[in-house]
C-alpha cells in the first residue's frame, strides 16, 4: 500500500518505469505490477509515445524515444 | 486447518523447495530440507518484510543455514524454512524460521506476494517477525501497520541500519518500540549476534498498540463490519476493494457463505456516495501514520549528514543560489556553443559537398533546384543545428540526472511563491526549456483549473530547444563574442515574461492557488552512457518527429519561392512584402526576414531554413567530383574533431562556424538592434502548432486562439521596445 501511495505522489508528472525505479529504489518488475494494479483501479494511465499515435506526441523532447512509455496519475 | 503452503497441519512450519541442505552445527542451529517429521520445533517465527530487506540473510545468520540469498529483490519465491536452536530467557528452544517471499503489502500484486497472507493466517500461533528496512522506514512501517491489524504478537527487526547511517540517518529503536507498542530489535552488522536479542524480544512479544487514524467514515464502516471478518485488516481490505484470496483458510473477505460480501459492498457504496475513495483513504491514512512514526524515530546526524545537504546549503542559499543558477545557465550555453560549433561547421561542409555533387549530376533544372535548394540548403541548414541540440540535451540530461534541475525548480519555487504563484508551477516551466508540449501536459499537476490554465498560457514565452538554432545563428552573426551571454539573457527574458504573464492571468482569472511540496533527490554523478543515451534518444526523436513538419514547411517555402506572379515576383516574396510594413517599427523591414517568420509558426527552427533559402539559396554552386567531395568531407571531419578538442582544452566559446555566408547576408539586411529584436520576437511570438494542439486539447480552441493573439502581441511590444531602446 505504501508503494501505491508513493507511486501516486511520484506520478503527478509523467515518468517512465525506469525513472520511477530510480526514484523509489524499487525494482522495475515490482513497480510494473503495482502500476498495472493501480491502472486497473483507474488511478494511473499510460502515455504512449508511439509515433503512430499522433504526429506530434513524440515531437522533440516530448518523448525520449519513439517507444517510450510514461505513466501519469489519472 | 491445513496450511496452504505446507503439507502438514497449521501451526507447523512449512517446508518448501529451495532450502539448501546444510550440515548441522552442534549446539546452534540446523537448516533442514526436508524437515524431519519427528521432533517438531517448539515455536514458529514467520519472517515478513519487503523484498530485499534481508530476511533470508537473517535466517541464515541465525540458523547457520544456506538458504538462497541475492543482492536483488525477489530472491525468495517459495516459502522456505530453517530450524534454529535459540537460547531464550526460559531456556533453549528449537525455532522454525519461516522465510516468506518479500511483499510491500499483505494484498499482493504477484503470486509470490500472495503466498504471504495465507501462511500468516494458517499459523495463528506463530510469532510474526517483521524485518524492516531502515533506509525506507516509512514504506516498511506501512507494512508493519498492516501486520498490526492482524492483531497478532509480533517483533520488529530493524535491518540495514548501516546503509541508513551512510545516508546520515540514525534511527532510535526505543522510540519505534514505544510508538508501535511491540519489541523492536536493531540488528547489528553481524546479524548472528542479533539472535539473542531476537530471542529475548520474542519472549515479550505482544500485539501492537499503535492504530492508524482512519477518516471517521472509514473507521465507522470498519466497526460495523468488524464482527463479520477474521481480522481488522480483512475488514479494511474489503472496504478498500482488495479482497485478498485466501481460499484455503475460509476467511476471505466477501466469502458468500459468511454473507459478508453484500455488507462490504454496501459500505463501499455508501462511502463512494459521500465522495470517499476507500482505497485511497485507507492507503494514505496508513502511509501518513507510518511517515509520522518514521519521522519521530529517525533524525539526520549533525555534521555527517547527506553530502547532498552540504552542497544544498550553498546552492539553495537565498542569495548565493540565484547567482549560481544564472552562472550555471550561462556556463551551460557557453559549453553548448563551444562543443557544438565545430560540428555546425562540419555540417556546413557537408551541405557544400552535397550541393557540389548535385551540381555535377545531369539532372533536370527543377529537380536540381529542389534538391539543392529545398533539401540541402533549406532542410540542411536546420539539420546543421542538430549538434547544438544534441549538446544541449547532453548537458540538460546531466543536470536532470545529477539532481541539479530539481534544485533549479526548488530555487524558483521560492521565488514564485513570493510573487503569489503556485510553487509547483515551476516544474512545467523547467520542462519547457526542453519542449513546450510536455510542459503544457505537466500543468495537470496543479489542482486548480485556473492555475493550470494561466501557467499553460505563460509557458510559450519560455524558450524551448527549437528556438535555439535561431538564437545561435543570429548571435553568431551579430554578437559572436557574447553569444552565450545573449542567449542566456534571452532564456531569462523568457522566464521573466512567463512569470509576469502568469501573474497577469492570475488577476484576470482570479483563482485560488494550488498547493504541493517540492521534493529534492540526492545528488549523484550520472553515468556517461545514460546521459549520452538520453541525449541521442531525444535528438533522434527530434529528427524523426519534428523532421516531417520542418521538411513540409521548408518545401512549402521553396515552392512558394519558385511560383511566380505575372510580374515575376514569387508568391512568397509578394506575401512577405505585404506584411513587411507591419514589422518596420521592429527594424525588420526586409521581406526575407519577415517571410521567415511565417513558416516559423509551424516550428521555430524553420525560421533558419527559410532564411537560408531566401538569402543564400539559388546561388551558383561549382560542380564537385565524388572523390574531391570525399576529401573535403574528410578534412572537415578532422577539423571538427580538432576544434572540439581545442574548445575543451582552451575552453573556447566563440561561434565561428555559423558566421559564414548566411551570417554575412544577414548582416546586409539587419542591424544589430534589429537582429536582437528578431531574436526577442522569435522567442515570444505565436506558439508552434504542436503547442497549440496541446493547449487546445487541454483547455479548448478558444484558449489556443487566445494564446496566439497574446503571444504575438507580447512579442511585438517586446521586440519594438528592444529595437527602440537599442543604442
Amino acid at each position: 500500500m505504501a508503494l501505491s501511495v508513493e507511486l501516486l505522489h511520484a506520478l503527478s508528472l509523467p515518468a517512465t518505469l525506469a525513472q520511477l525505479a530510480r526514484t523509489l529504489e524499487v525494482p522495475e518488475p515490482h513497480l510494473r505490477r503495482e502500476l498495472e494494479a493501480l491502472e486497473r483501479r483507474g488511478y494511473v494511465r499510460r502515455l504512449a509515445c508511439a509515433p503512430s499515435a499522433c504526429g506530434w506526441c513524440g515531437l522533440k523532447a516530448a518523448c525520449q524515444s519513439s517507444d517510450d512509455e510514461r505513466w501519469l496519475r489519472s | 486447518m491445513p496450511c496452504p503452503r505446507c503439507d502438514g497441519p497449521a501451526g507447523e512450519p512449512p517446508a518448501g523447495p529451495g532450502a539448501a541442505t546444510t550440515p548441522a552445527k552442534p549446539g546452534t542451529a540446523t537448516a533442514t530440507r526436508p524437515r524431519p517429521r519427528t521432533g517438531a520445533p517448539d515455536a514458529t517465527w514467520l519472517l515478513v518484510g519487503t523484498p530485499n530487506v534481508g530476511k533470508t540473510s537473517l535466517i541464515n545468520a541465525v540458523a547457520g543455514s544456506r538458504l538462497q540469498v541475492g543482492n536483488w529483490s525477489g530472491t525468495t519465491v517459495e516459502v522456505t524454512t530453517a530450524v534454529a536452536r535459540m537460547a531464550t530467557p526460559d531456556g533453549a528452544h528449537s525455532v522454525a524460521l519461516v522465510d516468506l517471499p518479500g511483499a510491500y503489502s499483505l494484498a499482493g500484486t504477484s503470486a509470490e506476494e500472495d503466498m504471504v497472507l495465507p501462511v500468516l493466517m494458517a499459523h495463528p500461533d506463530a510469532l510474526i517477525v517483521n524485518v524492516v528496512d531502515a533506509t525506507h522506514l516509512a514504506r516498511d512501517l506501512t507494512l508493519t501497520l498492516e501486520l498490526a491489524e492482524l492483531g497478532r504478537p509480533m517483533v520488529v527487526a530493524l535491518n540495514l541500519l548501516e546503509q541508513a547511517a551512510e545516508r546520515g540517518v540514525a534511527i532510535d529503536a526505543g522510540v519505534l518500540e514505544s510508538g508501535l507498542g511491540v519489541p523492536v530489535v536493531a540488528l547489528p552488522d553481524h546479524r548472528r549476534h542479533g539472535a539473542a536479542a531476537l530471542a529475548a524480544a520474542a519472549s515479550r512479544a505482544t500485539p501492537p498498540t499503535l492504530t492508524v487514524d482512519y477518516p471517521a467514515a472509514i473507521a465507522d464502516a470498519s466497526e460495523r463490519l468488524r464482527a463479520l471478518t477474521a481480522t481488522r485488516w480483512h475488514t479494511l481490505a474489503g472496504l478498500a476493494g482488495e479482497a485478498p484470496a485466501v481460499p484455503a483458510t475460509g476467511v476471505r473477505v466477501g466469502a458468500a457463505q459468511l454473507g459478508t460480501r453484500a455488507a462490504v459492498e454496501a459500505e463501499r457504496a455508501a462511502l463512494g456516495a459521500h465522495g470517499i475513495d476507500p482505497f485511497l483513504a485507507i492507503a494514505e491514512a496508513r502511509y501518513r501514520t507510518a511517515l509520522q512514526l518514521a519521522a519521530t524515530a529517525s533524525h539526520q546526524r549533525a555534521g555527517r549528514g547527506d553530502p547532498s545537504e552540504r552542497v544544498d546549503r550553498w546552492l539553495l542559499h537565498p542569495v548565493v543560489g540565484p547567482f549560481a543558477l544564472v552562472a550555471g545557465l550561462a556556463l551551460t550555453f557557453h559549453l553548448t556553443f563551444a562543443l557544438s560549433d565545430p560540428w555546425i561547421g562540419f555540417f556546413g561542409v557537408v551541405q557544400e559537398v552535397l550541393a557540389g555533387w548535385i551540381a555535377a549530376l545531369p539532372l533536370p533544372t527543377l529537380l536540381a533546384a529542389f534538391l539543392a535548394g529545398a533539401l540541402v540548403e533549406g532542410v540542411g541548414t536546420v539539420i546543421a543545428f542538430v549538434p547544438v541540440l544534441f549538446t544541449l540535451y547532453v548537458l540538460l540530461g546531466f543536470l536532470e540526472n545529477a539532481g541539479i534541475l530539481a534544485r533549479v525548480a526548488y530555487l524558483a519555487d521560492g521565488l514564485m511563491r513570493a510573487v503569489g504563484l503556485p510553487g509547483r508551477a515551476v516544474l512545467p516551466m523547467v520542462l519547457a526549456v526542453g519542449c513546450t508540449v510536455p510542459a503544457v501536459q505537466a500543468t495537470r499537476m496543479l489542482e486548480e483549473r485556473g492555475d493550470r490554465l494561466r501557467v499553460a498560457l505563460a509557458l510559450p514565452s519560455i524558450s524551448c530547444g527549437a528556438r535555439l538554432p535561431v538564437f545561435v545563428l543570429l548571435a553568431a552573426a551579430f554578437v559572436p563574442a557574447y553569444a552565450a551571454v545573449v542567449v542566456t539573457g534571452l532564456y531569462l527574458l523568457g522566464f521573466v515574461v512567463a512569470v509576469a504573464s502568469a501573474l497577469l492571468f492570475k488577476h484576470l482569472l482570479r483563482t485560488d492557488e494550488s498547493s504541493g511540496a517540492m521534493e529534492l533527490p540526492s545528488y549523484r554523478w550520472p553515468p556517461a552512457r545514460l546521459v549520452l543515451g538520453l541525449a541521442w534518444a531525444r535528438t533522434r526523436s527530434f529528427l524523426q518527429s519534428a523532421g516531417g513538419p520542418i521538411l513540409l514547411a521548408v518545401v512549402a517555402v521553396w515552392a512558394l519561392l519558385e511560383l511566380s506572379l505575372p510580374n515575376g515576383v514569387s508568391l512568397f516574396e509578394a506575401t512577405a512584402r505585404a506584411l513587411a510594413p507591419l514589422f518596420a517599427p521592429l527594424g525588420l523591414d526586409d521581406w526575407r526576414v519577415v517571410g521567415a517568420l511565417i513558416p516559423g509558426a509551424v516550428a521555430k527552427e524553420v525560421v533558419v531554413g527559410s532564411l537560408a533559402l531566401t538569402l543564400v539559396g539559388g546561388e551558383a554552386v561549382e560542380p564537385l567530383g565524388f572523390l574531391a567531395g570525399i576529401g573535403v568531407l574528410g578534412v572537415g571531419l578532422l577539423e571538427a574533431a580538432r576544434d572540439t578538442l581545442t574548445s575543451l582544452w582552451g575552453f573556447g566559446g566563440g561561434m565561428d562556424a555559423v558566421d559564414g555566408l548566411l551570417g554575412e547576408r544577414l548582416g546586409n539586411v539587419l542591424t544589430t538592434g534589429a537582429a536582437v529584436a528578431l531574436m526577442v520576437f522569435t522567442l515570444l511570438y505565436v506558439p508552434c502548432v504542436a503547442t497549440l494542439a496541446a493547449l487546445r486539447k487541454a483547455f479548448g480552441a478558444r484558449w489556443a486562439l487566445f494564446s496566439i493573439a497574446y503571444q504575438t502581441s507580447v512579442a511585438y511590444l517586446a521586440a519594438w521596445a528592444v529595437f527602440a531602446l537599442w543604442p
